[in-house]
């Protein structure tokens, strides 16, 4: 356990969420000026217990709505709603096993499988056909357990590494399954934080990963998802998370007179910087509307490097409110009803604010620092 | 006895005809059509689904009754992968392997209230993936499917397997793809948000086309453009698509147009940042 705390990783952002009910019903504001600590457990509860059906859209991602709840409940400190061992076998019956060592150089990535829809028994003599092991499912699933106290040494953390190896690219991004997809900066994120909560870098070449995240450098300091592609304020918060995970940047840099850093930092703390918009919310693009979950993305990013005293606080807390829902959790924008993804975010968010009552986070992990700590 | 099946995308609707010869007696010719473009299924269209399912050779029609489906679902129902214990391969027989109920293991977390329509689809798919047939009932089940859940990866995954196995039109799978991602741009779910992969099904198509694609040339680069032309012009910022644009530029060429195209959209509107950073990578690409 360091000394400075630890930022645990964070989850993959999506580029974009638009979760709508499907009722039709009228959104309308919380009337609350406050964060409504009661109501977000409530509403967390509630998706803890069950999930509307209109998620079952999301079926294949049920793993990160697992991790989005409970995390989120560890954050408002009430974490005692919560079955951990439950949790924690529940968690666990998605890992894929290998058959035997021999299938770790087969090409596959045997981490764990992202639900039920995308795990399928095994086959004849017990070996594992049908292998679906997800980057990102394999982060929420680690970030679940340790935000749970279960103790990561008894999870195989020799096979999840050494097949991890298969996904890295060339140029040093990942592939998040094994079946061919995009790679993008998430999938490293995802990758170091792996690592990071396994607490071994034999997973992945950091250097190479290093490499393509400079590539991911935009013109005008913030981090696309792949080089070239527009700064996003979910791919700079993977690309400095990634980072100060490996280790290739200091602590609160900025604060460190004559640091050198492997990217642009005064242009990076300028696009951070510029991306809260007149509202008082942070967007993820310029000229993009303010989202609530870029408080937390690019927010996260100023606190890793030391900058988030030059932010309008005052503003951000006030446009967070209006997104905040009378039914408890966050919606989108102003007004929106909730969803569990921007829920939780606004959590995050607020918990960045250092709002009483609230556990602190590991930046760079996505989960509590208690969590991070492994206590 | 023969039957033959083929299988076809043609103006919005699966066609599937069916061909049984018979020593002594005519051809028989069967054509079953079906709308591929159906946002949410509706009930009639699961049981048609459901009648396919059951009917699987057209010379021995098997309507079973429903006691036998449960008894056979039941045989099929299998323990977690956690515990390891072997489960022996499913049953080949028509009825047999309808159907596969979710096993959610020990003490699940987040229930999702699924709607009976999609516990249906799911339980059939996970059958028919499992038995791994990759048959024209299969194809229209992995449509129903992505309806339901367009950023499941695995029954694209599935469904790039039966498109191979079939000899399908791909041309015809452009559009198709097309079409789903049009109906979900706002939803950005066919971009697969949160686990990005198969974030553009699109991209995992082309993935599977691979060389393919790649001997297609120009017509298929201005497909592509054209594919994204589309969803930009519904969000003129929609991310996955101004990143597979680039991508298609770079592999493919076709720079020359580009930059007015960005003019195009700025002149829409000039706070247009996507359209900013395209015309900014070609100053530094050329």
């Amino acid at each position: 356990m360091g000394t400075s705390a630890e930022e645990p990783p964070s989850p993959p952002p999506p580029l974009e969420w638009d979760q709508s009910s499907s009722d039709g019903e009228e959104p309308s504001p919380s009337t609350s000026i406050s964060f409504d600590r009661d109501r977000h457990v409530a509403y967390l509860e509630m998706m803890y217990q069950m999930l509307p059906s209109y998620y079952q859209s999301q079926e294949i991602n049920r793993l990160t709505l697992a991790y989005f709840t409970i995390s989120g409940l560890d954050i408002l400190g009430a974490l005692d709603r919560v079955d951990k061992d439950a949790v924690a076998s529940w968690v666990l019956s998605f890992q894929a096993h290998p058959g035997d060592k021999n299938q770790l150089n087969n090409g596959q990535f045997y981490g764990f499988q992202g639900s039920r829809s995308s795990q399928f028994p095994l086959g004849c003599d017990g070996v594992l056909i049908h292998n679906l092991s997800h980057l990102a499912s394999t982060y929420c699933a680690l970030a679940t357990l340790k935000t749970v106290g279960y103790n990561l040494s008894n999870v195989d953390s020799k096979s999840i590494l050494t097949s991890m190896r298969n996904l890295q690219q060339p140029d040093g991004s990942f592939l998040p399954i094994h079946i061919g997809a995009e790679t993008d900066l998430r999938f490293v994120y995802c990758a170091a934080a792996i690592c990071f909560m396994l607490g071994d870098w034999n997973g992945m070449d950091r250097e190479k990963a290093k490499e393509y995240i400079i590539k991911c450098q935009s013109y005008d300091g913030g981090f696309g998802m792949v080089p070239g592609s527009e700064s996003h304020g979910g791919g700079t918060y993977c690309a400095v998370a990634s980072l100060r995970l490996m280790g290739f940047m200091e602590d609160d840099i900025l604060s460190t007179s004559g640091a050198s850093s492997v990217i642009d930092l005064p242009l990076l703390l300028e696009w951070c910087l510029q991306r809260q918009a007149a509202d008082g919310g942070f967007q993820g693009r310029p000229n993009k509307p303010s989202d609530t979950c870029y408080a937390f993305w690019v927010g996260a990013v100023l606190r890793i490097l030391g900058g988030y005293k030059l932010i309008d606080g005052k503003a951000l807390r006030e446009f967070l409110i209006t997104c905040q829902s009378k039914y408890g959790g966050f919606g989108k924008f102003p007004g929106e009803l909730p969803d569990i993804y921007h829920s939780y975010y606004g959590c995050t968010a607020f918990s960045l604010l250092e709002e009483p009552g609230l556990n602190s986070l590991s930046f760079e992990l996505g989960i509590t620092d208690v969590a991070a700590l492994g206590i | 006895m023969n039957l033959e099946r083929t299988v076809r995308i043609k103006n919005g609707f699966l066609e599937i005809t069916e061909t049984k010869s018979e020593r002594e007696g005519p051809k028989a010719s069967r054509r079953i059509r079906f709308a591929a473009t159906v946002i949410f299924p509706s009930s009639s269209h699961l049981k048609v689904v459901r009648a396919l399912l059951i009917r699987s050779q057209v010379s021995s029609i098997l309507i079973p009754n429903r006691a036998r489906v449960e008894e056979a679902s039941d045989g099929l129902r299998r323990r977690p992968a956690a515990g390891g214990d072997g489960a022996t391969e499913p049953e080949t027989g028509v009825v047999g392997r309808c159907s596969r109920p979710q096993d959610d293991g020990p003490n699940p977390v987040v229930p999702i209230a699924y709607k009976p329509e999609f516990e249906e689809a799911m339980n059939y798919f996970r059958a028919i993936y499992l038995s791994d047939e990759r048959s024209p009932r299969a194809l229209q089940l992995t449509h129903l499917v992505i309806l339901l859940n367009p950023g499941n990866y695995t029954v694209w995954h599935f469904r790039r397997l039966v498109l191979e196995a079939l000899n399908a039109d791909l041309d015809e799978e452009l559009d198709y793809v097309e079409r789903i991602a049009k109906k979900n741009s706002k939803n950005y779910q066919i971009w697969s948000i949160i686990n990005g992969s198969c974030s553009s099904s699109y991209t995992l198509l082309f993935g599977i086309i691979g060389g393919g694609f790649l001997k297609l040339g120009t017509y298929a680069t201005a497909k592509e453009l054209q594919f994204t032309r589309k969803i930009l012009s519904l969000d003129a910022k929609n991310y996955h698509a101004w990143s597979h644009r680039q991508w298609i530029l770079q592999a493919l060429g076709g720079w020359e147009d580009e930059l007015d195209y960005c003019g195009q959209l700025l002149k829409d509107d000039v706070f247009n940042n996507s359209a900013w950073n395209q015309a900014r990578i070609m100053h530094s690409t050329f």
